[in-house]
Formats: structure tokens, C-alpha cells, sequence
């Protein structure tokens, strides 16, 4: 059977988007590609850097066929915090602020994590470069693409690597879900909606569209996907998200 | 006259020397005396980055004839301060560097919005104590390495050390060792020159005193041969003397701590 590896974030973890509701991590499509004979072995983790992705890269493609690699944004701090047994990612400034404000996970962390935790929402603050980060992230992209030129590379959001990114499918979600708010279209997501009934971001059913663009990008060679104008739901839109101001 | 174009930190910068009496040495600074063979265009600042000096070279390589880059030490913060007033470049390229600029009044009170920048040169020494990720830095170091080397293929590449560089670069013998080799002439350090090892610890017990680029006057001399032989070779490979004499006792070029 030919061996395919998926690196990235949150949008390749099937166990992304649905706490209350572990039975959806088969619905990611990660795990809709294994279901339709792909040898699947999954390295994406919620979070994380293109750095973590880049180094499992190395350690594991040539044990693969096929790479999928979703190229995450720029910038995002290259450590992760465990806590009490499970790994967190402090990838923004917020999420920092969220570690050392959340009630529960305040008072697991030690004193020292605190202390590298608020060090970290420093380097956001004033450290980080941006056009070095920018520069780091494009020389891993292009050492990527360098080593495995079969890879199916894909940007996240725009910016992240040439090419359609899974925004996009974030707005077919809008587009089939919400077609009287097109004023949510585009938007930042996490600052949108809670997340319920999602995984790696997106509904059930539009990530059976992106198995399916996957696919077609694996045969064909290269991520060109057609995505459709919208998709039918199951559900009613708040089934799959809480919006913030609903 | 042939154009060369050399890119590095201090290693190559004889121009900011913060120290005083220094002026004099600046003659002997091997990136200073090279001119006489080529004509020279020197992009080195003390204490810059790898990052820095890659974005001057993506700027300016197709310029000149030849190239010497220096690489710099893994890690350091690529971004930099400028004075307002004097144009200075600081880089505060460790946490060291970092306290010192904290605790030196006289220095920033040149700087503009003193509470803010306060607050980043505590932050910067902060993320080197704590939260720089050094495997990111080795990955990020050894990429850009690999990009100057595809733009430049014939540029010589000298590491001023090796921790945390990429194999390749690694295998290349490295600025220190020259210091190393100076080191060597005096009695009281000849036992305790013999590795990279060891010149963490002469660095800390022989702070610089008459020294340019971080060396001395007769170690840059045979550094500067060393690079003009590379030039005329097209490859980094010298052999570096076992020990490189010295007229003077030590006292004189180094303090002792």
C-alpha cells in the first residue's frame, strides 16, 4: 500500500475542533483519506510550529510515498509547555495570555513554566522580528519543496506558501452555512466562533470536500483544487460552531 | 583592482571598536589591511547576526568579484538598534550584552523613548535566558547558510566558531582556531589552547586588550594570509599554524580577570 505522511497544524489534527465530542476525530479528513486506502500516518499536531512540522519532516518522509505538508503561518513560537502529561503550544501572544489567565491550567503549571510562559508573551511583545521569521519560514518552505518535490504543499492562509489555502474552505463553510452573513466571510475564525462540531477547522462535510481535493492533488501531482460554490449540512450552523456575538 | 565584498560581526568589523585606545590597532585589522589587494566593501557590524549579514549579501553579492563571509555564532537576535543621534548600530547579541546595555547610563540615554526601549532590551535578554528555541536557530543558521552558498557558490565561508553550526560548516577550520593557535605562544596558556573548549575559559581569564577583530595584531596578520591564499585558491581550507609567535608578553594584548 502506498505510505502517505500529512504534517502540519490544527488543520490536519483530527482531534481539533470537537472536545465534547471525540467520535468526530474519524470525520477529519486525514482520517477520510485512511478510509479511502491511503496508508495514513498523520505527524500534524494542533498548534504547532512549521518548525515542529519541518523537523518531523526530516526525521520520517523518506519512510513515505506521498507527502501532504499544510505550510502553517509565520512566527510561532518553536517550543511547547507540558502540562500535567499533555503538550500545549504557545503559538501566539494570546495563547500565552490565555495559559496564565485560564483558571484550570494557571495553577497546573510550575512556577518556572509561568515564568517562561510570560517571557514568551514577552518575545511576541518586543522580541520577534517578523521579516526574520518571514525569512526562516520561507527557506524551510523552499528546503521542502528542495528534498521532496512531490510534495503537496499547501498554505493555511494566505501568505503562508503560494497556492489556494484552506481558508478557502473556511468560506465554502460560511457560503453553505450562513448565506445571509457574508459579513463573516474571511473573518479570523477564533475570535469568530467557538468551535463544537469541527475538525481541523471545518465542518464534516466539507472535510469529505477536502479528502476529495486531496485526492485529486495526490493523482494529479499539485494542490489545484476546485472547490465548490457551497455544500449541504446536516446540521443548522450553530450544530458546528457557537458564534461569540449570537 | 578585484572588488571583494566581506560580510561577518566583529570577527571583520575593525570600524566599531567601543573600547579606548583602540584606534591604533585598527591598521592591523586583517579586514583592514586586505585592502591593499582588493578593492573592499565591508558590510561587517559587531555583533550582528548571521540574519543581518544575509540580508546585506541577498542585496549586494552580484556586486563584487569576490566574497569573504564570516559566520557569526548561532542565535543571536536578528534585529538591532539604531542611535538616533550617532547612527550606532547596537545589536545586544547575547544577554550579556543585554545587562551591559541596561546597566550603562551614558548609552541609553542616547536612545529615544528610554522606558520602551528599556523594556526590549529586557525582554531580548529574557528571551535568551529563557525562551530561545536553540534547535530552531541551529535549523534557521544552517538554511541560510545553504542560501548563501546557492547564490554564491564561490564565496569562502568561515565560521568564527563551530557550536551549533551544520556539519559542513563544522568541518571547516574557524577563526578561534587562529586565536587559539595565538594563544599558544605564551607559556603560561600553551597548555590550555588546545580546543574551542578551551577558549571559553582564556576568553573569560584574558579579556581583549590590544586586540582588533578579536585578535591580535600578529594573529590577524596570519589570518590575512590565510584569507588571501583562500581567495587565490577558491576554497577555505588553510592550515592553521600550530602556534603564531608574539613579540610581546601577554599582559600586553590581554588583561587578565
Amino acid at each position: 500500500m502506498t505510505t502517505l505522511a500529512i504534517y502540519g497544524d490544527s488543520w490536519a489534527d483530527c482531534s481539533h475542533g470537537h472536545w465534547q465530542h471525540p467520535e468526530l476525530d474519524q470525520q477529519g479528513w486525514p482520517n477520510l483519506l485512511a478510509d479511502r486506502g491511503w496508508d495514513v500516518d498523520n505527524y500534524a499536531r494542533t498548534g504547532s510550529s512549521l518548525h515542529y512540522s519541518y523537523q518531523r519532516f526530516l526525521a520520517t518522509h523518506a519512510d513515505h510515498n506521498r507527502v501532504i505538508f499544510l505550510i502553517t503561518t509565520p512566527g510561532r513560537w518553536t517550543r511547547s509547555i507540558e502540562i500535567q502529561g499533555k503538550v500545549y503550544t504557545v503559538n501566539s501572544y494570546d495563547s500565552a495570555d490565555w495559559l496564565l489567565k485560564n483558571d484550570i491550567y494557571r495553577k497546573q503549571l510550575t512556577s518556572d513554566q509561568r515564568t517562561l510562559v510570560s517571557k514568551v508573551m514577552d518575545f511576541y511583545l518586543y522580541v520577534q522580528d517578523m521579516e526574520f521569521e518571514r525569512t526562516a519560514h520561507d527557506l524551510m518552505v523552499a528546503e521542502i519543496t528542495r528534498i521532496r518535490p512531490d510534495a503537496i504543499v499547501i498554505p493555511i492562509s494566505f501568505g503562508c506558501s503560494p497556492g489556494t489555502d484552506m481558508i478557502e474552505y473556511q468560506k465554502l463553510f460560511v457560503r453553505s452555512v450562513w448565506p445571509d452573513r457574508p459579513d463573516l466571510m474571511g473573518v479570523q475564525a477564533h475570535r469568530t466562533w467557538q468551535e463544537v462540531g469541527l475538525v481541523c477547522h471545518m465542518t464534516p462535510e466539507i472535510n469529505r470536500v477536502v479528502c476529495e481535493s486531496m485526492r485529486a492533488a495526490l493523482a494529479l501531482g499539485k494542490w489545484e483544487p476546485i472547490i465548490p460554490n457551497r455544500v449541504d449540512h446536516e446540521h443548522p450552523a450553530d450544530y458546528y460552531v457557537k458564534l461569540f456575538d449570537a | 583592482m578585484t572588488t571583494l565584498a566581506i560580510y561577518g560581526d566583529s570577527f571583520c568589523d575593525w570600524a566599531t571598536s567601543y573600547r579606548p585606545g583602540m584606534t591604533e590597532l585598527q591598521a592591523s585589522a586583517w579586514s583592514q589591511k586586505i585592502c591593499d589587494h582588493y578593492t573592499v566593501t565591508n558590510y561587517s557590524i559587531s555583533g550582528s547576526s548571521l540574519y543581518w549579514s544575509m540580508r546585506h549579501f541577498e542585496q549586494t553579492w552580484s556586486q563584487a568579484d569576490r566574497i569573504v563571509f564570516v559566520v557569526t555564532s548561532v542565535g543571536r537576535w536578528p534585529g538591532h538598534w539604531q542611535d538616533p543621534k550617532t547612527g550606532r548600530i547596537h545589536t545586544l547579541s547575547s544577554a550579556t550584552q543585554c545587562q551591559i546595555a541596561l546597566d550603562n547610563k551614558d548609552w541609553v540615554e542616547h536612545i529615544d523613548d528610554y522606558a520602551a526601549k528599556r523594556s526590549v532590551a529586557e525582554a531580548i535578554r529574557d528571551w535568551y535566558l529563557w525562551a530561545k528555541v536553540d534547535q530552531f536557530e541551529q535549523t534557521i543558521q544552517a538554511l541560510m547558510i545553504k542560501r548563501i552558498q546557492a547564490l554564491r557558490p564561490d564565496a569562502l565561508i568561515i565560521p568564527i566558531n563551530r557550536w551549533g553550526n551544520p556539519p559542513s560548516i563544522q568541518a571547516l577550520v574557524c577563526a578561534t582556531d587562529y586565536i587559539l593557535a595565538g594563544f599558544r605562544s605564551w607559556p603560561e596558556t600553551a597548555d590550555r589552547a588546545r580546543n574551542l573548549d578551551d577558549f571559553v575559559a582564556l576568553s573569560q581569564n584574558y579579556p581583549e586588550k590590544r586586540t582588533i577583530c578579536h585578535m591580535t595584531p600578529e594573529v590577524n596578520e596570519s589570518f590575512l594570509t590565510a584569507v588571501l591564499q583562500s581567495l587565490e585558491e577558491g576554497v577555505w581550507a588553510p592550515q592553521v599554524p600550530t602556534k603564531i609567535d608574539h613579540p610581546m608578553p601577554i599582559d600586553y594584548y590581554y588583561y587578565r580577570s
